[in-house]
């Protein structure tokens, strides 16, 4: 793994301090990685020029300077749109589960690299935390004070408090007027019914959506061997689990939540994204990038 | 519920091992926090409902299964036996080892019951241990303690010899017992035990006999000759008698065996019956061995048998031989199985060339004569026959005075007819049932007297035949003017039996266990040990004497299962009890299965998910 690249493992960057830096470093590292890639640069502002490859559209063949050089020259140009993204963060108890890193921890990086991105593009970005309630929201701005306030917003964010992700996605989907990418951030305990149902509301008031289903490994392959007391970070409820016996049909409940949310979120249009904490942050933001072609 | 083991009933408390091992482990239970429980809610909340259950079943059983094996252990009694528990006295225990207890496990249940039995007193209690049947050498018992006692009655073994209660008195130990003196019988109780039962038994303490079950079974009671005295060219009969002692009819097979030949009889018999059964066996087969097959006791299955079978006799007929000689050779054409020779005198006569001489009407003998007849007397499978004439001299009278005495002529008014027969005599057994030997007239006679051996007399009580060992004498001789038995048809039978049962008077070549053996100064038994003479058989089979032979068996009564009835018991005075009421209904193996049972159902269930 390159200097650069080895920030985009989740438990490399756990060890560093300062969610900003941490940011700066996934998304340095994830654009360093994307130099042949096209997905760099969509703006009016002129940056470069680059020699023509194939792949590139004719269309940005600069004619002037093949009249000049008889050599096909396309221009470069910043990025630079009116996107406004909302950055979803769940943090109720559920999401401090994690046995290296807790799903917030990833949750909250991921967010950060995320503004950090959406800053560096010039696009809007905003923020919004919760658990069962809506507990802070700053609205999508591209000036740097908001992005120092965002990050801010996002490395206080403890776990704590109960889900209630559909009451909360129905309150922010009347909160959020103005249209623009809402990105969730959650591990989606809750009932797949009223939580797409919620995300309807965004798409009905024209919002992109793009949802991170964010898991621990241990959670879908439930490995524990001895018999437990387990207890929920949420309700604090104890229950004895003799691991051996339970974990068939856990795995069959927990795949068929999975499952539903795959098959509700596709029927809705909403793209649908499933990370586990043990999984780099590039493949987060690829999703996040090719989600944002397609919006542009 | 009495127990025997007590001191087992405190590991009891063992029981709540589990408990404590349940409650350790399930504090040591590790704490996970987990993000969400609604997916374990929801799948297994029912399971884990199940789970607690069986959790709690298994404990259960777990418990269960200490607290069953230890109360196992502690010999659980359901009810309190007739002796109690502690109990101090002075007990003799009679253990029966004869045959009849080899019936099944019998004498193995009566050694494990004795063991409970000695379980039941205090340990400062005395005991006294008598197998029923000794060998002529068993040292005198004495009184020991319940750990000697213990070992005594390992070392019991079972007897070939037949039970008897009599002689039980003469083997009590010399020192007077310290307490109250209690007898226990531990065995079948056959009817035949109790004979003569001594009542000091009952007068000196109680007398209880602890029943063991035993089976009805069908014995050979006795092989035997059909007709001891007729020789046989051939072949000859052999009786097998069989005797059914139990309730329910007998049938199966029977089979005589040597090392060549095999014959085999299918027969049934009636319950409480005896039947027989004749095989015909070729003359060189005197040798072999009676087997029953369907039946419950090996005991009288086998029956070994050796039998001398009557020869061809070489006879000296001293005196006038008229009659005899015919009688003896009814026909030339007829195989006489005797050699006659026929002299005046015995003077000069070489008596080793015979086997029976008869002094046919001879009035006096000399005295060397006298003795050398004797000595003739004194060798085996040979006789002499004395017909009295008118006068008898004084030798003569000596020499038969070993078998009675003669006192003087009798002239009958008319003449005597016989009047009392011993049918159950050899020589006279064919007779039963014919009118032959009636109306036989005898005009006079010598007048004996004999207090043994009469096997038949005349009308006024006098005897008329007097045998004696291996000598017979006839009041009278058999002449026409003595009798008219010359013109009878029972005249030759009669005199072929007399001769043939003189010289047929076998040596025994059949013994018992326990008797005694006299007329061999060694003998091999079947192990290969060897008997002196005094010493007991104690085991079945053929016995070797040099070129000789002898078969002992088990006493056929100890084949009689037939067992002491309850009233006659009661009548001895005797205590009549079962396994159950004098140690109480053993639940150990009850409570040591359930335990099992427990540990078992324990496994299934940790299986089950």
């Amino acid at each position: 793994m390159s200097t650069s690249n080895k920030y985009l493992n989740p438990e490399v960057l756990a060890r560093l301090a300062g969610i900003d830096l941490k940011a700066r470093l996934v998304v340095e590292g994830f654009l360093t990685g994307l130099h042949a890639s096209p997905y760099k640069g969509f703006s009016q502002e002129f940056a470069d020029y680059r020699q023509y490859m194939p792949g590139d559209e004719p269309k940005r063949i600069d004619w002037k300077v093949f009249g000049r050089r008889d050599r096909f020259y396309i221009k470069e140009y910043q990025e630079e749109t009116n996107l406004r993204a909302y950055i979803l963060l769940d943090k109720s108890g559920s999401m401090g589960y994690g046995r290296t890193l807790s799903k917030l921890e990833y949750a909250k990086y991921l967010s950060a690299s995320l503004a950090y991105l959406l800053f560096k593009q010039k696009d809007g970005v905003g923020i919004a935390t919760f658990d069962k309630e809506l507990r802070e929201i700053i609205v999508p701005s591209s000036k740097k004070v908001y992005f120092m306030r965002i990050l801010e917003t996002i490395e206080k964010s403890k776990p704590g408090g109960e889900t209630s992700l559909s009451s909360v996605l129905s309150q922010l989907s009347q909160k959020l007027k103005r249209r623009g990418l809402v990105i969730l951030l959650s591990d989606l305990f809750d009932d797949p019914d009223s939580v797409v149902r919620s995300l309807r509301s965004f798409r009905s008031r024209k919002h992109e959506i793009l949802v991170f289903q964010i898991l621990d490994r241990a959670e879908y392959t439930f490995p524990f061997e001895q018999s437990a007391i387990f207890s929920d970070l949420e309700s604090s409820d104890e229950l004895i689990v003799q691991p051996n016996i339970a974990r068939e049909s856990y795995q069959k409940r927990f795949t068929q939540l999975l499952h539903n949310y795959r098959q509700r979120l596709l029927e809705a249009y909403i793209d649908y994204e499933l990370i586990y904490t043990d999984t780099t942050y590039d493949k987060a933001l690829f999703s996040y990038l090719k989600k944002r072609q397609r919006l542009l | 519920m009495t127990f025997l083991q007590p001191l087992f009933l405190f590991g009891i408390v063992f029981a709540g091992v589990p408990i404590i091992i349940h409650l350790w482990f399930q504090k040591k239970l590790k704490k996970i926090p987990f993000s969400t429980l609604q997916f374990l809610k929801s799948s297994e909340v029912k399971k884990f409902g199940w789970l607690r259950f069986r959790e709690i079943l298994v404990l259960i059983l777990r418990c269960l299964f200490v607290a069953l094996l230890f109360l196992g252990l502690a010999r659980p009694k359901l009810q309190r036996g007739i002796l109690g528990i502690g109990r101090m006295a002075s007990v003799v225990i009679i253990v029966d080892n004869s045959y009849s207890m080899a019936y099944g496990k019998n004498f193995l249940l009566a050694k494990v019951m004795t063991r409970e039995i000695l379980s039941l007193y205090s340990s400062n209690s005395e005991f006294c241990i008598l197998p029923l049947c000794t060998s002529g050498r068993a040292e005198k018992p004495s009184w020991v303690l319940k750990k000697s006692a213990s070992q005594l009655i390992e070392k019991l073994n079972i007897s070939h010899k037949n039970g008897v209660m009599r002689d039980i008195t003469m083997r009590l130990p010399e020192r007077k017992p310290q307490y109250q003196v209690e007898y226990l019988y531990i065995g079948d109780g056959q009817a035949t035990t109790f004979k003569d039962f001594p009542e000091a038994l009952v007068e000196n303490g109680t007398f209880y006999w602890v029943k063991i079950p035993t089976g009805g079974n069908v014995g050979i009671t006795n092989v035997f000759l059909k007709d001891p005295v007729a020789i046989p060219v051939d072949e000859y009969s052999l009786i097998v008698e069989l005797t059914n002692f139990s309730s329910k009819m007998w049938n199966g097979s029977v089979r005589i065996s040597s090392d060549v030949y095999s014959f085999e009889q299918r027969c049934e018999v009636q319950p409480r019956q005896h039947t027989q059964l004749e095989f015909l066996l070729p003359v060189v087969f005197a040798r072999g061995q009676v087997e029953i097959f369907t039946d419950s006791l090996s005991i009288d299955n086998v029956y070994f048998f050796m039998k001398s079978l009557p020869k061809t006799s070489a006879i000296l007929i001293v005196g006038h031989d008229e009659y005899l000689h015919l009688a003896l050779h009814p026909h030339d054409i007829v195989q006489s199985p005797f050699m006659i020779q026929s002299m005046n005198t015995l003077e000069r006569v070489d008596l080793r060339k015979f086997n029976i001489v008869i002094l046919n009407g001879v009035e006096e003998i000399s005295e060397s004569d006298q003795v050398r007849l004797d000595n003739f007397l004194r060798r085996e499978n040979v006789g002499v026959m004395c017909f009295l004439g008118r006068k008898v001299g004084d030798n003569l009278r000596h020499f038969i005075s070993s078998c009675c005495q003669v006192k003087e002529l009798v002239i009958p008014k008319g003449y005597a007819t016989i009047e009392w027969i011993d049918y159950n005599h050899q020589v006279f057994s064919i007779f039963l049932g014919t009118t032959t030997l009636k109306n036989i007239k005898f005009y006079h006679f010598q007048e004996l007297v004999a207090d043994r051996g009469v096997i038949a007399s005349m009308s006024g009580n006098y005897p008329l035949v007097v045998v004696h060992n291996n000598m017979a004498v006839i009041a009278t001789q058999f002449t026409p003017q003595s009798t008219d038995i010359v013109y009878k048809t029972a005249f030759i039978p009669l005199v072929y039996r007399l001769l043939m049962g003189l010289v047929t008077t076998p040596l025994n070549r059949e013994f018992y266990i326990g008797d005694k053996m006299t007329s061999f100064q060694r003998l091999k038994t079947p192990r290969g040990e060897y008997l002196v003479q005094g010493d007991e058989f104690r085991q079945p089979g053929f016995y070797g004497a040099g070129d000789d032979t002898i078969a002992v068996n088990v006493n056929p009564d100890e084949g009689n299962l037939a067992v002491l009835g309850n009233e006659r018991a009661h009548i001895l005075n005797i205590h009549t009890t079962t396994q159950e009421s004098i140690v109480g209904s053993d639940l150990t193996i009850f409570f040591l299965f359930l335990s099992l049972l427990a540990i078992v159902v324990e496994t299934l269930l940790l299986f089950i998910k």
